[in-house]
């Protein structure tokens, strides 16, 4: 099975592991940053919720998707720390645990979002739909922190 | 049945058009995909950019008349975006960009589509349970 060419487990496992203890700390951080831009979107371009659905979600609803997010970002930088040290095979596992982790962050996301990079960022976007481009905002933002977050991980 | 058969073709060749745009374009690569997530290389965001400009060209055209078809900001929009962006820049896989790896060959995507495919059936519940509105990637 080919590997896709995904973030490398870290070749010095004791600086690497306290700078992905870093990422692990900040990941909420990032979490809450991109939620806030999602929504500070939303009001900058004066839309609020669509009506008929009542409320925006609430604070525990918010909650539970904070907490899978995080645990979900844990993944990849615990997983680094634990086969720094192992060979090339382990770490053809670990790209796979990460490929493992994102499909399903980005099935649950795009599912409960309603939209994915072609939903809401290309129709979405293209015909200035409020969703589309609160959502655009608030994945790019999220892969922005991530993206950040891997580097950090990495040697 | 000719116009179904007629609809079926016209989604295989817009469907083999995305595949093969996707593919040329670099976003089945998640070297391409992480340098334009840490803005180290403009080139897939202005991509992107002139993709939004040329279908916003294309639904004008299109709905002319008729108003453009609406997408309505409901309560999972935002918590399901922030998911989806952690995926994609942990994955490199949006749902287009799987399916076009898998034709490229990376034969790892598979599991990325198998987990999405199961994150799919696990987002749906998690919808009908915070009574959060159904929607589809596509539309």
């Amino acid at each position: 099975m080919t590997t896709l060419d995904q973030p490398r487990a870290p070749a010095a496992p004791v600086e690497s592991s306290r700078r992905a203890w870093i990422a692990i700390a900040l990941t909420p951080v990032g979490l809450l940053l991109s939620v806030a831009v999602g929504y500070a979107v939303a009001g900058l371009i004066g839309v609020t919720l669509d009506p008929a659905t009542g409320p925006g979600p609430t604070i525990g609803q918010n909650f539970v998707v904070w907490s899978i997010g995080s645990l979900c970002w844990f993944a990849p930088p615990v997983a680094a720390i634990v086969l720094a040290r192992r060979p090339a095979s382990a770490r053809n596992r670990a790209a796979r645990a990460a490929l493992a982790v994102g499909g399903l962050l980005v099935g649950i996301g795009t599912s409960v979002s309603g939209g994915c990079s072609t939903g809401h960022g290309l129709s979405g976007c293209s015909r200035l739909q409020p969703a589309g481009v609160a959502a655009t905002a608030t994945f790019f933002a999220t892969a922005v922190a991530a993206s950040l977050l891997l580097d950090g991980v990495r040697p | 049945m000719i116009a179904r058969w007629r609809t079926h073709l016209e989604l295989l060749a817009f469907g083999a058009l995305l595949g093969g745009a996707v593919s040329a374009v670099g976003f089945t690569d998640f070297g391409e995909l992480h340098r334009m997530f840490t803005f180290a290389e403009p080139r897939l965001l202005l991509t992107f950019a002139a993709a939004v400009v040329l279908a916003g060209i294309g639904f004008a055209i299109h709905c002319r008349g008729a108003g453009m078809p609406a997408r309505p900001l409901v309560k999972g929009t935002v918590p399901g975006a922030v998911l989806f962006g952690a995926g994609w820049a942990i994955s490199g896989g949006c749902p287009a960009a799987v399916l076009a790896q898998i034709g490229e060959g990376k034969l790892a995507a598979l599991v990325t589509l198998g987990a999405m495919l199961l994150g799919t059936a696990i987002g749906q519940r998690v919808k009908a349970r915070a009574g959060w509105d159904p929607g589809s990637c596509a539309s």
